[in-house]
């Protein structure tokens, strides 16, 4: 209590000093930490000698918003969404200081241990919340997770996650780290999966980084808050706009989260669209944005990359035995049973061939998804039918790269795709790939052919294209030949156009 | 329990009735067909549509006529590809299978329907059956008379499982067309139309126009997109705003859920007609974006709404406690949603006190969605005997004297389709402090307002207190407001009809 002496004891000095100890002390840290933040380049941050709380009262006066969210922030342990910080800045206005002071006090939990608190000044920070939970990784897992790697392996990043409750970034577990990086865990196994407290990050005139798609509520309303009100520049991938754009397939609840994640967008400094076709989705997205008075970030497409691994003989020999039937041609379709991936088309497709005499076996790679028994229900009367076609899931990556090889060619007639991975991948693999005439299913074929187009709103143009390519030898050695040509782009060229976009762009 | 034989014989008459409606176009037959048993219809009709490329507009005629419900897009494809692949019988019996589960769910097996082609049908079940006065309604009673006046309209509502649409009640019709003739609490409700004596004829529209001068219940949007995708007919919207996709973060949670399924209705119609420029770039926005997915998106336009003032000239009339108690009144109208704003006008509001003006600051408008910090700031500021009043319900002839006893009304909106509070105020020849974008700023383009930013609360606050200390200011604005020409419903009805209905009708 002596640094107190001299001081005149005010409601909010009296409140620190009643709550439990170990509260009071980190109030009392993270009210220095907050006026050295605010002071960095102005005078020196006053010293041990001077009371922290006189100073952050003192520097609030021309912080501003961006300043009392920094103080809400640091001293809540948890950053602010946007009506919290309006309210502790007018409050502030009205009141002065002390009352968004006392604002930042509301929000500390006495019941929990405070945890470390440090400001990432000026730091990239790359949030990978979902990537660092997930145990199998999806399109967008596999990108957040390529491109982590290859900036902290160029670069100086700070990998983040947020805490359980999605109130605050944090630090990476040791775990996590090591997950991400493709690294071995330690000797002895995962050593600090036990919850080690990790130091909480406050970002403040940094640089952060979205590879995932972050659309949960209580993430995106306090990083809409960060980016709306402080001058940290955010810039995130942009994927797709489907649950706009085609929300219709979207299953329940996603258009709101999503939306959530739009909301907080208008505010972005960058988004890095994954194709040309999802750039003109969010270039139409931000001319919405005329009824609200925003400009929105700038837009640039980046496309993927679509690196597949080389597999094994022993791969494509267990693969040939698990997936084909003697020397029968196996179209594959990879892809989730969801309705936008039109998987009820290719059977029909199927099946008008096979009434035909067409012989060749139909091979699904991709779990079940919202509402997905519609497709399931029709697998099963054609496989009742004896028609050869079966749906595989739980596929490891050595599988999925031996069955590109092994099929005559996969069909992909998506409705509507960010980018289409099974389509780079398939011609990657120099397997020639059916698939929609439009967006960057084009966009993929067109750079460096191998693909026949078709419209997939018309099963009879699925079923043809199916047709030709079983049947028409020149235009299927034209196709293979145009696959095998194709240079596939790799993760560090598009983990390095990234971050010429996002990092060294000469706008900022 | 099986059903009794009475019924059978009625679902049966029924079935019958629909089936020889639509094979009027289906079978391309001149010949009276009415005579026919319905199963010989059913099997005419198969073995018409049926064969190796079916066409799906004529599946979704056909089901509509089965079920007496219309049908959802994967229903209508997976009932073609059935055609596609089965001989008559079997795709009969399918056919007739899959249209009693979907009977049981949404059908109405028990109602004869018309098939009505190349009409303009306009969708107005939300109106039809509201007792509230506000936006989407008030354009809908204010336009759909003037269209009923000069043109040849039918104006339809969804039945009430959603599953097709049926004329209007009588009752139903003055509550859209005569809305000020309507006595109080006689809007009609759905147990109501269960006593009317003879229920409206349902209907199919086939070839027609399919006007949506409303936001359409969500529990028909499947129906609608379906409609506006496969069959012949061809849907056009009134587009108010894209707020819940747009602004979500100051709306209910739910709400992005159910206006992407009124988006997909969007993407497969014609034209969009937006309510002003900003509301146009919402719409037009989404449009483009669609290119992504191979579809064209609709023809998006302009169409300003209408300006008038609100209300009878009623001269003396009472004005509601709250409203003009002597002191200056500052007017804020519209419900109380978090994206009107109403915070920060409170705030600034508090500012001016604290300086020492004096005024009342009056809101009218019904209760939104969670207005918790709202209720929170005004008890606090009325505990410190601020002149802050809240007036939940207005009539609008209240309405428009509290506007001309107001020194100016504030509408500072985050997001606004057109802002109608604004320039309900003009029109009454008040002064208003609105926001320096979209609808709003062009509403203000001619006269009577002054511009701020409403993400700025200093902004806010230097325009009320110019407003309220500034008299020679207040004049000249008032001055402007008397000065602009108002748009009346009927050039707006007119002009709405010719952008989106005639050039459906001329294709």
């Amino acid at each position: 209590m002596t640094q107190l002496d001299g001081l005149v004891l005010t409601p909010l000095r009296e409140r620190i000093l009643g709550m439990p100890q170990v509260h009071g002390q980190a109030v009392q840290e993270r009210l220095e930490l907050v006026a050295g933040t605010l002071g960095s380049g102005d005078s020196p941050a006053g010293g041990s000698a001077t009371d922290p709380l006189t100073t952050v009262l003192d520097r609030l006066v021309d912080a501003g918003q961006a300043g009392v969210w920094l103080l809400l922030a640091v001293v809540g342990g948890c950053l602010p969404d946007a009506s919290a910080t309006e309210a502790a800045a007018r409050a502030a206005v009205l009141d002065g200081p002390e009352a968004a002071v006392a604002a930042a006090l509301d929000l500390i939990d006495l019941t929990a241990r405070p945890a470390a608190v440090r400001v990432g000044v000026g730091e990239t920070l790359v949030d990978l919340h979902n990537t660092v939970q997930a145990h199998i990784f999806t399109g967008i897992q596999r990108v957040a997770r390529e491109s982590a790697r290859n900036w902290a392996a160029a670069h100086h990043v700070t990998l983040i996650a947020w805490t359980d409750d999605l109130s605050c970034p944090r630090e990476l577990r040791e775990t996590e780290l090591r997950s991400i990086m493709g690294l071995p865990q330690g000797p002895d196994g995962p050593s600090d999966g036990t919850d080690r407290a990790h130091r909480l990050i406050v970002p403040w005139n940094a640089t952060y980084l979205i590879p995932e798609l972050a659309a949960e509520r209580p993430r995106t309303s306090r990083q809409l808050a960060m980016a709306r009100y402080t001058s940290t520049t955010v810039g995130v991938i942009g994927f797709d706009t489907v649950p706009l754009t085609s929300g219709e397939t979207s299953i329940e609840g996603m258009p709101g989260e999503f939306a959530g994640y739009l909301a907080a967008a208008r505010h972005y400094d960058r988004i890095a669209t994954i194709s040309e076709a999802a750039a003109v989705e969010y270039r139409g997205w931000r001319t919405m944005l005329a009824g609200a008075g925003m400009s929105g970030p700038d837009i640039q497409s980046i496309p993927l990359a679509a690196e597949v691994s080389e597999p094994l003989a022993s791969d494509l020999a267990s693969a040939r035995s698990r997936l084909m039937i003697g020397d029968l041609p196996m179209v594959l379709c990879v892809g989730t049973h969801e309705p936008r991936k039109n998987h009820l088309s290719v059977l029909h497709a199927a099946e008008l061939l096979w009434r035909e005499g067409q012989q060749f076996s139909l091979t699904f790679i991709g779990g079940h998804a919202w509402s997905s028994e519609a497709f399931m229900s029709r697998l099963h009367e054609l496989q009742g039918n004896d028609r050869p076609v079966e749906t595989v899931s739980g596929v490891d990556d050595a599988m999925l790269s031996a069955a590109y090889r092994l099929a005559r060619f996969t069909v992909f007639p998506s409705f509507n795709e960010g980018f289409g991975l099974p389509v780079a991948e398939s011609l990657a693999s120099g397997t020639p790939v059916i698939t929609s005439g439009y967006g960057s299913m084009r966009e993929i074929a067109e750079a460096g052919g191998g693909a026949l187009l078709v419209n997939p709103r018309d099963d009879h143009d699925l079923a043809a294209g199916m047709h030709k390519l079983l049947n028409d030898d020149a235009t299927y050695t034209r196709l293979c030949r145009e696959a095998a040509a194709r240079r596939p782009r790799r993760w560090d060229e598009y983990a390095a156009d990234l971050w010429d976009f996002f990092v060294e762009d000469p706008k900022r | 329990m099986s059903p009794s034989p009475a019924l059978s014989a009625a679902v049966v008459s029924a079935f019958a009735q629909r089936m020889n409606a639509v094979s009027a176009v289906l079978l391309d037959t001149t010949t009276e067909t009415s005579d026919h048993e319905a199963g010989d219809v059913l099997d005419l009709l198969v073995a018409s549509i049926r064969g190796a490329v079916v066409d799906r507009g004529s599946v979704w005629l056909l089901l509509a006529a089965l079920t007496g419900a219309l049908p959802t897009s994967s229903e209508v494809l997976e009932a073609a590809r059935v055609l596609e692949l089965e001989d008559t019988v079997t795709s009969a019996i399918w056919l007739l299978e899959r249209a009693r589960e979907v009977s049981l769910d949404r059908g109405n097996p028990l109602s004869e329907m018309d098939l009505v082609t190349g009409a303009v049908v306009v969708d107005v079940s939300q109106t039809a059956r509201s007792d509230r006065h506000t936006g989407i309604q008030r354009v809908v009673r204010q336009t759909l008379p003037f269209w009923e006046a000069s043109q040849e309209i039918l104006l339809a509502v969804w039945t009430s499982n959603g599953g097709t649409l049926r004329r209007l009640t009588e009752a139903e019709e003055q509550a859209v067309l005569r809305w000020h003739d309507c006595p109080e609490e006689s809007v009609p409700d759905a147990a109501a139309q269960h006593r009317t004596s003879t229920p409206p004829r349902l209907f199919i529209p086939w070839d027609s126009v399919i006007a949506l001068p409303e936001v359409p219940a969500a529990d028909t949007c499947p129906q609608l997109a379906s409609l506006a995708e496969l069959s012949t007919n061809r849907v056009v919207v009134i587009g108010y705003d894209a707020i819940p996709i747009v602004s979500a973060d100051l709306r209910p949670r739910n709400e992005p859920d159910l206006f992407v399924k009124y988006l997909n209705v969007i993407k497969h119609s014609s034209r969009v007609a937006g309510i002003s420029f900003a509301a146009t770039e919402e719409f037009r926005g989404f449009s483009e974006s669609l290119r992504s997915q191979g579809i064209e998106g609709p023809r998006v336009m302009d169409v300003f709404l209408a300006h008038q003032e609100v209300g009878q000239d009623a001269g003396h009339g009472t004005v509601p406690g709250g409203v003009g108690d002597g002191q200056p009144l500052v007017l804020c109208v519209g419900s109380q949603e978090v994206h009107k704003n109403h915070l920060a006008v409170m705030h600034a509001a508090e500012r001016l006190w604290r300086e020492g003006l004096d005024f009342q600051l009056t809101f009218v408008g019904r209760y939104g969605w969670d207005m918790s910090a709202f209720d929170e700031q005004v008890s606090r500021l009325q505990t410190a005997g601020r002149s802050l009043a809240v007036i939940r319900g207005m009539g609008d002839d209240e309405l428009r004297r509290a506007y001309q006893r107001a020194r100016f009304a504030i509408f500072p909106s985050l997001h606004e389709g057109y802002g109608l509070p604004v320039a309900e105020a003009l029109a009454a020849g008040t002064p208003v402090i609105t926001s320096n974008f979209g609808s709003m700023q062009e509403i203000a383009r001619d006269g009577g307002c002054l511009l701020v930013d409403p993400r700025d609360d200093e902004d806010i606050v230097g325009a009320m207190r110019s407003l309220l200390t500034d008299d020679p200011l207040v004049a000249g604005l008032r001055d402007q407001a008397r000065g602009r020409t108002s748009r009346t419903w009927e050039t707006y009805a007119a002009e709405l009809w010719d952008a989106l209905v005639a050039p459906e009708l001329a294709s």
